[in-house]
């Protein structure tokens, strides 16, 4: 499955990045909400995991984006934020999954299995 | 004749080193500051405030006036700040282009029935507009009848129903984290009421923009902004920040700062009768505190967190300073009690004399010292090696606080790192006192001219709208 | 021929001297500008360079399973070079506190047990026993942020320490490791809490029930205002509904902030009692501004029972209350409909 995942911190990315891979995805990764709306203009991935707070434009945002989209794709959303109110906003925008940090990537993956299973 | 020309000496001697000995004061204390402020300021996760249900609340109230060629993208833009507890009032000023009609496509508009009470007096309120999409759920728009900017912000201020107002320029750029940090002192206050946060401008000529977000930040390649960037550093990072810490703030930007709705209601709001709103608002919350004896503070944040344009035209320039000039006046004249009153503390005894001597009167020192020194040059009055060797030592000063200035930008938030820009900031300092100074002056006397006139502009002003080009950018350095 | 007496002060010489001075700072300050420019820019490339070289081994350390204790990781000879400069050391030691505050589980202790070996507990320790209160309050932050608990008997006094960053620091650093447990500092503490330390703590302690009724209740006796200001919004944020009596109790509190802290807890909490409590204290209360909050506490807590309480108000003179209770009115009936 091809996933798009915007995060700020270079090394968690590079950490799911390479858990992900492990799993057999294709994985494309956003340094920053501009990024990813960027590469989601040029890309199709079947998911999309993000952060909230990213640099230039926010998780929220990108979120938004993917459900405007003509045909919207799964969206994680990963944040240290857990309160109730964001969460509920989350799934308010469309979110399809919420994952407070910290976060075990391990999880993060099997996460990842159940829309690999809906979307086969 | 003779004597003239001591106590012109003498006059300017003692005014230039009380000047100087100022400038070197707030740079010690800007210094402090900066120090103090990077320290606190690395610790802290700013993000805390964008989703905790404690988060102090906060309307945006944003004046338009016949900005309808972007008013879309600038709500667009201000829209996708990130803050749970947030309501953004635009405010309609009676354009006579486009605006409320884009306004009320875009965001499918519908207006709406809302009881308040008018505790500030303001021009008619035609209607208040809600979106019907959820995704627009804190826009709230009021169209009224055109009144000026403070007229619009009041109405915002009325209709405002959270704690904490954001009084930002429509067409401003904010970062993302602007709210968050602009709203945490109102949160770090124990003893001393913070009544109000100002917030840094920083001029956004050739900057880069991408869906109303600042993605590139670039020296503005034209003089006339570049020399504003300039001042803007000066003002803010050296002004500001001694300021701060001598808790004297008494100018917040008009074009991006916080208050206390209630003290700001209970001090009456923003004044019809000044061209300088922005100034007037803060001296007069700061006396109503001082006059109940309530211990308060107005607190600043040196991040760069707003980005605007500047005039790149003399002319529109000129207008600018004529009208910060002229509001310089009015807001000192209708405060003179506070004139070296020992009641008010820093207010009275330092901050109102400081911007009456060297705000307010540095101009008409200058130009007045000019024209003696052509009078006494025509008389061949001039000790001409005493002359040059004083105006040297003046220019070199100024040259020497605008490096320290670019100096304390470097160590600090360092924006301008790209390849010669520095170059480029050095030699704008050195151009400065030649190129921009004496045009600044010049539109100051003019502002003090139209002010002794009682041209007080103000039916021009109504008349006009703040938002013509003439009045932008409303940002005071 | 003029200027006899001022020659000797202001002779041009010693605008010479002036200038020449001034002229030397400029030079100076722009050599320090240009300096500093390199030192910063060199930073930042090599704080990249080294990110980029630590990154793959990190990814490794952070994704390996391994069930043994004393195990070590595996660190190779160039990262080891690296390390030997103490600038790359701090980079590392950043890196670490981010990805621990991102990561859980598994990769989290492997990170803490990481930490450790490389010795780097022993920089946050020196840290926190620094005479700066910077330094000071970013030892605790690392320890804190590492589980690094053994050391919490050195951190509980920090708890009030005079400068507001370090105490704060320290009071985060108890919370984070031992949630309410860990608020034991409540009970001789001698500052206020601001309200932005309120609402870190507050986040701290979201997602874990309030374990004891005592303890809160020892909080909203407490002589520290600020500290039952913090145990109301806990109450609230818990909307733990069985302290009921103890925050009408609040009503009475003689601190303003305390008070209105307690009407809004009770607005979480809606009850019949509380919405009586509430309109009993409107009428004592001389602060209109409370007055405010009580009505419009009333819209989440009250009933029908308030609305010839509230009718009764339309007669006051005062435009905001009217408004209020019409609010208020409007709001409850139709709730009744509902």
């Amino acid at each position: 499955m091809k996933i798009l995942i915007a995060e700020d911190e270079p090394i968690t990315l590079a950490t799911m990045q390479f858990r992900l891979k492990k799993d057999g995805h294709e994985v494309l990764t956003a340094n920053n909400g501009q990024e990813a709306l960027a590469l989601l203009a040029e890309h199709t991935p079947q998911l999309v995991i993000t952060d909230i707070m990213m640099p230039f434009a926010s998780g929220l945002e990108v979120l938004t984006y993917v459900k405007k989209l003509p045909t919207p794709v799964p969206v994680i959303v990963l944040s240290a934020m857990g309160q109730e109110n964001v969460v509920v906003e989350a799934f308010n925008l469309g979110a399809d999954d919420y994952i407070t940090k910290p976060f075990s990537p391990n999880e993060l993956a099997l996460r990842v299995r159940r829309f690999t299973l809906r979307a086969s | 004749m003779e004597h003239l020309y001591n106590v012109f000496n003498y006059g300017l001697l003692g005014y230039a080193v009380t000047m100087l000995s100022c400038y070197l004061f707030l740079g010690t204390l800007a210094i402090a500051e900066a120090i103090t402020y990077l320290r606190k300021s690395k610790l802290t996760d700013y993000n805390l405030l964008a989703s905790s249900p404690y988060a102090p609340t906060v309307s945006i109230l944003a004046p338009a006036y016949n900005e309808g060629a972007n008013i879309i993208e600038n709500v667009r833009s201000l829209l996708s700040i990130y803050y749970n507890h947030l309501e953004l009032i635009v405010i309609n000023d009676g354009s006579k282009d486009d605006s409320m009609a884009k306004l009320i496509e875009a965001y499918q508009l519908k207006p709406v029935q809302i009881n308040y009470h008018q505790r500030l007096k303001t021009k008619k309120v035609k209607a208040v507009y809600k979106s019907t999409n959820p995704v627009y759920n804190k826009l709230v728009v009021i169209d009224k009848e055109n009144g000026g900017k403070a007229d619009a912000l009041n109405t915002g201020i009325n209709l405002a129903s959270h704690q904490y107002l954001v009084c930002i320029d429509v067409d401003c750029i904010l970062e993302q984290d602007a709210l968050l940090k602009l709203l945490k002192p109102f949160m770090d206050d124990s003893d001393k009421k913070v009544i109000a946060t100002g917030g840094v401008v920083r001029i956004a000529n050739s900057c880069l923009f991408e869906n109303g977000k600042l993605v590139e930040v670039n020296l503005p390649k034209q003089f006339l902004p570049r020399v504003q960037a300039l001042e803007y550093i000066r003002a803010f990072l050296l002004g500001r920040m001694a300021w701060s810490r001598l808790n004297g703030l008494l100018l917040i930007s008009g074009a991006f700062g916080a208050f206390d709705r209630k003290i700001a209601i209970e001090a009456g709001g923003y004044d019809h009768s000044t061209v300088g709103e922005d100034m007037e608002l803060v001296v007069r919350m700061r006396r109503y505190m001082a006059e109940r004896k309530v211990p308060y503070r107005v607190t600043f944040i040196p991040d760069p967190l707003c980005w605007t344009e500047a005039p790149a035209s003399y002319k529109i320039l000129g207008r600018q300073r004529n009208r910060w000039m002229r509001g310089t006046i009015e807001t000192l004249k209708m405060h003179r009690v506070l004139f070296f009153n020992p009641r008010y503390g820093i207010l009275g005894m330092l901050s109102y004399p400081y911007w009456f001597f060297f705000e307010f009167l540095a101009p008409v020192i200058e130009f007045s010292g000019l024209v003696i020194f052509v009078v006494l040059a025509v008389a061949g009055l001039i000790n001409w090696p005493f002359f040059l060797a004083l105006t040297g030592f003046i220019i070199l000063f100024g040259w020497l606080f605008s490096i320290f200035a670019i100096l304390m930008e470097v160590a600090t938030f360092n924006q301008y790192k790209k390849k010669g820009e520095l170059g480029s900031l050095i030699v704008t300092a050195l151009l400065e006192p030649i190129l921009f100074h004496p045009f600044v002056v010049w539109s100051s006397i003019r502002g003090i001219v139209d002010f002794l006139r009682k041209r007080n502009s103000w039916g021009e002003m109504t008349r006009q709208g703040f938002g013509a080009p003439a009045a932008k950018p409303q940002v005071k350095a | 021929m003029v200027l006899l007496q001022t020659e000797t002060l202001v002779s041009p010489r010693f605008f010479y001297i002036a200038i020449a001075v001034t002229s030397a700072m400029i030079f100076m300050l722009v050599v320090a500008m240009l300096l500093l420019l390199l030192l910063k820019n060199g930073s930042t490339k090599r704080q990249k360079r080294l990110q980029a070289q630590f990154k793959d081994w990190l990814v490794g350390i952070v994704l390996e399973e391994t069930e043994e204790h004393h195990h070590k990781f595996e660190v190779p000879q160039e990262i080891k070079d690296l390390l030997k400069n103490s600038f790359a050391r701090q980079v590392l030691l950043q890196e670490l506190k981010n990805l621990k505050q991102s990561l859980s589980g598994q990769p989290g202790e492997n990170l803490e047990k990481l930490y450790r070996q490389l010795g780097f507990r022993t920089i946050s320790y020196n840290n926190l026993h620094s005479s700066h209160w910077h330094l000071k309050a970013r030892g605790i932050q690392e320890l804190a942020v590492m589980h690094q608990t053994d050391l919490i008997y050195e951190i509980i006094p920090l708890t009030n320490h005079k400068h507001p960053g370090v105490r704060m620091e320290a009071q985060i650093a108890m919370v984070f490791l031992k949630q309410y447990e860990g608020l034991q500092f409540f009970e001789n503490l001698l500052y206020p809490l601001t309200e932005w330390h309120q609402v870190k703590l507050l986040q701290l302690l979201a997602s874990y029930p309030i374990p004891s009724e005592e303890t809160i209740v020892k909080w909203l006796h407490s002589s520290n205002n600020s500290v039952v200001q913090f145990a109301l919004k806990l109450i609230g944020e818990q909307h733990a509904s069985y302290f009921q009596e103890e925050v009408i109790a609040c009503l009475s509190h003689k601190d303003e902030v305390v008070r209105r802290q307690a009407i809004a807890c009770l607005g979480e909490i809606p009850s019949a009692p509380a919405a009586t409590a509430l309109t009993k204290l409107f009428s004592h209360e001389t602060s209109k501004d409370l007055q405010m909050t009580i009505l419009a506490e009333l819209l989440k807590t009250g009933t029908a029972d308030e609305i010839p309480f509230l009718h009764e108000l339309k007669q006051t003179e005062d435009i905001d209350i009217k408004m209020a209770a019409d609010r208020a009115i409007h709001f409850l009936k139709n709730q009744m409909v509902a």
